[in-house]
């Protein structure tokens, strides 16, 4: 009877136990004093690190988390199936003028380089023309070349001369 | 708290660990792989001579193997580039890469010029357009731990990564690829497999 009497009261005080051991007052202490020692206790900032860390711990009850490990089969079936492999695209085709790839509704990238450096020089040598920023005359530019005269057309414009043979895709009007 | 943290995150940096091992107990090295060595295996099969072939047996195809090592990439992100040109000819993989928006197509693309260049001039591949990617495979690099800073003094430990490339690629236009298994192949086999059972123990 001793026996059972001492498991007993072992087994109430672990019960009671671990819910002191969250560092409230104790249960049994009094009711209207409640308070006072909470306060008297911890600096306020302490207990709010404490609160916020034993929420946190709370929240994690309540969170989502994994039951159980995702086998490689199963991730290989996720990241392996069709949605997430990289298609296969059947609007590739060859440039006429330069004979690279190009996709259809882009225009040629080795084109536009080699135009992209010419228009660069191109606006070099506005730059130089005009000497500073908002020199922009109020009339049409027209870029001759090498051995280009301006015609009757070109009356009123500003004239951008380039030293080299005029490219083969810059058609002169 | 902090104290914890810091010898926490110090513990892994311990790369002596691995040559005190070594030399206390050198009988439990014999099957350790040195995973310090490199290996270049795929680089020592181009190196593999076959003897001349016979008048007639059909001629072998030749094999180029090329890799590039300790890519900056994920190995994951570029198995995808590699599923993708797996089976193709050159020209549509180089197509294909050149047009595609992962970093990893760049660096494959290179790989696979480079591979063809080697075909030409020292594999005695007669026409460059006439190659096919039989395999091609991506393996993990050398994976390094650094510290990622977070706000309110938080940390994590990102790995950087970085893998292999590997392609092989065989003379000849590329093999058809293969119909998916219909309906009636399937019964057909289940037929014949029916057909092809014997009675065990009997006359």
């Amino acid at each position: 009877l001793r026996g059972l009497l001492q498991r007993c009261w072992v087994r109430l005080e672990r019960g009671l136990l671990p819910p002191f051991s969250g560092g409230q007052s104790p249960p049994w202490g009094p009711a209207l004093a409640v308070q006072g020692p909470v306060f008297l206790r911890e600096p306020v900032s302490d207990t709010r690190e404490s609160a916020e860390e034993r929420s946190f711990l709370d929240n994690i009850l309540w969170m989502a988390a994994p039951k159980k490990r995702r086998t490689i089969e199963v991730n290989r079936c996720r990241r392996r199936n069709n949605k997430k492999l990289i298609k296969v695209k059947n609007n590739i085709d060859v440039c006429p003028e330069c004979g690279n790839l190009k996709q259809k509704h882009v225009l040629c990238g080795y084109c536009y380089a080699k135009i992209k450096a010419e228009t660069r020089l191109v606006r070099l040598e506005i730059k130089k023309q005009e000497g500073g920023p908002f020199n922009a005359p109020a009339v049409e530019t027209v870029i001759l070349y090498d051995g280009e005269k301006p015609t009757e057309k070109d009356e009123g414009k500003r004239i951008i001369e380039r030293p080299r043979r005029r490219p083969s895709w810059f058609v002169q009007n | 708290a902090g104290g914890t943290w810091a010898s926490r995150l110090l513990g892994w940096v311990r790369p002596e660990r691995w040559l005190q091992a070594g030399s206390f107990f050198p009988l439990s090295c014999i099957h350790m792989g040195t995973s310090l060595q490199k290996s270049m295996k795929w680089e020592k099969k181009n190196r593999v001579v076959y003897p001349p072939q016979l008048p007639g047996e059909p001629r072998r195809p030749a094999e180029i193997y090329h890799c590039r090592r300790e890519i900056k990439y994920s190995k994951d992100k570029m198995w995808y580039l590699a599923k993708l040109i797996k089976g193709m000819s050159i020209d549509q993989a180089l197509a294909q890469l050149e047009f595609s928006d992962k970093k990893g197509a760049k660096v494959i693309k290179e790989v696979l010029l480079e591979a063809q260049e080697m075909a030409v001039r020292n594999h005695n591949v007669e026409f460059k357009s006439n190659l096919h990617i039989a395999e091609s495979l991506t393996g993990r690099g050398h994976y390094v731990k650094r510290i990622r800073y977070h706000g309110k003094g938080m940390f994590g430990i990102m790995r950087i990564s970085r893998c292999h490339y590997f392609v092989k690629l065989v003379e000849g236009p590329p093999p058809p690829p293969e119909l998916p298994k219909t309906g009636f192949d399937q019964a057909k086999e289940y037929v014949q497999q029916l057909r092809s059972r014997t009675i065990v123990h009997t006359l």
